[in-house]
């Protein structure tokens, strides 16, 4: 139980920061430690070596003049050897050693003590009581260790409090997710208090969350949209058959090649928006981009104005075709065409009788414009969305998809779509400005 | 024509051999992919109908491994798988055309026509076609009509050529759009019937007569007289 409290917290990840960053603290401490203690220690001996060797010159003198000796410095004693005598105090034996300076350190006792042998043959040797600078360096090292071992301590617990706050909020954002995979889209995370990371965090998963619980209400929309378009085509090929077998059995009429047309056609319209349906699916994944090839917007323009034209005269309605300054874009053909073809072909559909539709290339700007009854502001969002038909339009037979195959092709060629007022502010004028080619 | 069929459906497959056997085909319907792959091993066949999903080995593997035992026959794909990666997929492996299901079986019996056709290289290399009493030049652009000279405009003669190389069979709409406007897709406004109605009102009206004939719920077919 404690075990896995244990392992719990050292799984957290602001926990593992301060462990990392205190180690790398208690390494630099150490040394710096280290090298204090080093350089404290050597100058203390240099100034206690100083004062052996003045007081050793002082005592050179005297015997060399004959004069007493010197009385000792502060803390210090002195012996001299003169052929086996001695005069003087020494707390400790006189070591048989060459001249230099040393350290005595027995016991309680400890000492530092210069030897240094006149001309004459004489011995000096001076000591000095290192007691203190011993009490100085335990001082010094003992502050070392509180501050490394507080160091340690607070760090430890600071990161402990860093790595559980922390977690109470990523608990709160963890559980917010756990709750949206289980197709709660209406969660949202609140994180109270501070504005950190972690609340961007939060907002960027509510913003998703919001846009996912968008879409997947659009999409409940269009899957009602959907059976309603197979529906109705459905119905009618039913009503059609079963006419038809009613007749033959009950009034043995025979089947006519009329009848069996009409039940074809009406597959084939469902069978067409089976494959629009998929199409613009497809379009929408983005598939595609691979084969973006430069396309020139003239040939373009003309290819769909030659096939349409004759389209647009068969249903008493004009047609022009304006170019200026034509550019190449960047794009598929085929999905140009179609985007183009459904645009003439809303323009036929929904504009008025005998008007004129005009298809229009300015630079990399593409628009079509009819002199129909244009949409209203508020329906101009949502005419771009699949299966959306204006109220009392849905009987049009339209498949619903023309416009949201446009959105879908212009944003897959990175162009921006936008619906306007056409001339004098009647009718609807679509543009598509691509981007600019820039490199072939 | 010695036809192979591979299709497991039973109503399809029986169908498809039907049909073709009445257009004067001779066919074997195999439902195995095995048993297919075997078959064509062993003996010519002029078209291999290949369905991609059916049991023991699917149609891409039994077209990949004809093809590896140099069995050169055209090779249609049945499918209903539409990608446009599965088709890629389709050609990749040796096929030379791909049909979504569902189809007109006037669509299938043009597609096996064409591609026998495209086996053969170029068939005829004289610039002019000859359909009764009318001909085109394919290289002046030019129609004739009775003696007289009929004035087209671009898509009405590709329309009308299209016609006049396969006369008497049933052209559907989704094969005009192919061959003439070169879309895949379904403008939903009434592009053919509109050119048709307009070279209609060229080649037949001041004749008096029709060569044209619209068989509802399935397509065109010219007949010439």
């Amino acid at each position: 139980m404690f075990l896995n409290r244990v392992r719990s917290i050292a799984r957290l990840s602001a926990f593992r920061l301060t462990l990392s960053l205190l180690t790398v603290f208690a390494v630099v401490l150490v040394l710096a430690w280290v090298s204090t203690f080093w350089l404290v220690q050597r100058e203390m001996d240099r100034l206690a070596d100083a004062r052996l060797t003045a007081q050793a010159a002082l005592i050179a003198e005297a015997l060399e003049q004959g004069t007493g000796l010197p009385q000792p410095a502060f803390d210090q004693e002195f012996a001299v050897v003169t052929e086996g005598a001695m005069q003087g105090t020494l707390s400790f034996a006189i070591p048989d050693r060459r001249d230099g300076t040393y350290r005595y350190d027995q016991d309680r006792f400890d000492f530092r003590y210069l030897i240094q042998t006149t001309p004459n043959g004489e011995k000096i040797i001076v000591s000095e009581n290192a007691e203190r600078q011993d009490e100085l360096l335990d001082t010094l090292t003992g502050v070392m260790q509180v501050s490394l071992f507080g160091m340690l301590i607070a760090g430890l617990l600071a990161g402990l409090w860093l790595a559980l706050r922390g977690q109470r909020r990523l608990d709160l954002i963890s559980n917010g997710l756990a709750q949206v995979a289980q197709g709660h889209l209406t969660t949202r995370i609140e994180l109270s208090g501070r504005d950190d990371d972690l609340s961007v965090l939060a907002e960027r998963i509510n913003a998703t969350t919001e846009r996912l619980e968008h879409s997947m209400q659009q999409m409940r929309v269009q899957s009602s949209n959907i059976a309603h378009d197979l529906r109705t085509p459905l119905a009618r090929l039913r009503a059609g058959l079963e006419t038809d077998l009613i007749n033959l059995t009950e009034n043995d009429q025979p089947v006519d090649a009329d009848s069996l047309g009409a039940a074809l056609e009406q597959i084939d319209k469902i069978v067409g928006t089976f494959n629009a349906l998929l199409r613009l699916s497809r379009i929408e994944s983005g598939a595609g981009r691979d084969a973006f090839d430069a396309v020139e917007l003239k040939g373009l323009v003309e290819h769909v104005a030659e096939t349409f034209e004759p389209v647009v005269e068969n249903a008493d309605q004009r047609f022009r075709v304006e170019i200026t300054d034509p550019a190449y874009i960047k794009g598929d053909r085929d999905l140009l065409v179609q985007l183009i073809a459904n645009l003439i072909q809303n323009a036929l559909r929904y504009g008025s009788e005998k008007q004129e539709i005009v298809l229009s290339v300015h630079g990399t700007v593409l628009s079509v414009i009819d002199q129909g009854p244009g949409i209203a502001f508020s329906e101009r969002e949502k005419v771009l969305q699949p299966l959306y038909q204006i109220e009392g339009t849905r009987q049009n037979d339209g498949f619903g998809l023309g416009l949201s195959m446009v959105a879908a092709i212009s944003e897959l060629h990175d162009a921006t779509l936008s619906l306007s007022d056409g001339k004098n502010g009647c009718g609807l004028k679509v543009t598509l400005r691509f981007p600019k080619l820039t490199n072939l | 024509m010695r036809l192979l069929v591979l299709e497991d459906d039973k109503t399809l497959g029986p169908w498809i051999e039907k049909g073709l056997s009445e257009a004067g085909h001779v066919v074997a319907l195999y439902r195995d992919g095995k048993d297919a792959m075997i078959a064509a091993m062993g003996q010519d066949y002029d078209v291999l109908v290949l369905d991609r999903m059916v049991p023991g080995l699917d149609g891409l593997a039994v077209l990949k491994s004809l093809r590896q035992a140099k069995v050169m026959a055209p090779a249609i794909f049945l499918t209903a798988l539409g990608e446009v990666e599965d088709r890629v997929e389709g050609l990749l492996a040796g096929g030379d055309d791909y049909l979504v299901k569902p189809f007109a079986f006037s669509e299938l019996l043009a597609r096996i026509e064409v591609s026998v056709r495209r086996q053969g290289g170029t068939d005829e290399q004289s610039s002019e076609l000859t359909a009764g009493d009318i001909t085109i030049d394919l290289h002046k652009r030019s129609c004739q009509r009775q003696g007289q000279d009929i004035d087209l405009n671009t898509k009405e003669f590709q329309l009308l050529e299209v016609f006049m190389r396969s006369k008497g069979r049933v052209q559907t709409r989704t094969m005009l759009l192919e061959r003439v406007w070169d879309m895949n897709f379904d403008p939903t406004t009434s592009v053919v019937e509109t050119h048709i109605s307009r070279l209609r009102s060229k080649i037949e009206k001041p004749f008096g007569d029709t060569l044209l004939r619209t068989i509802r719920g399935a397509g065109y077919v010219f007949e010439p007289r």
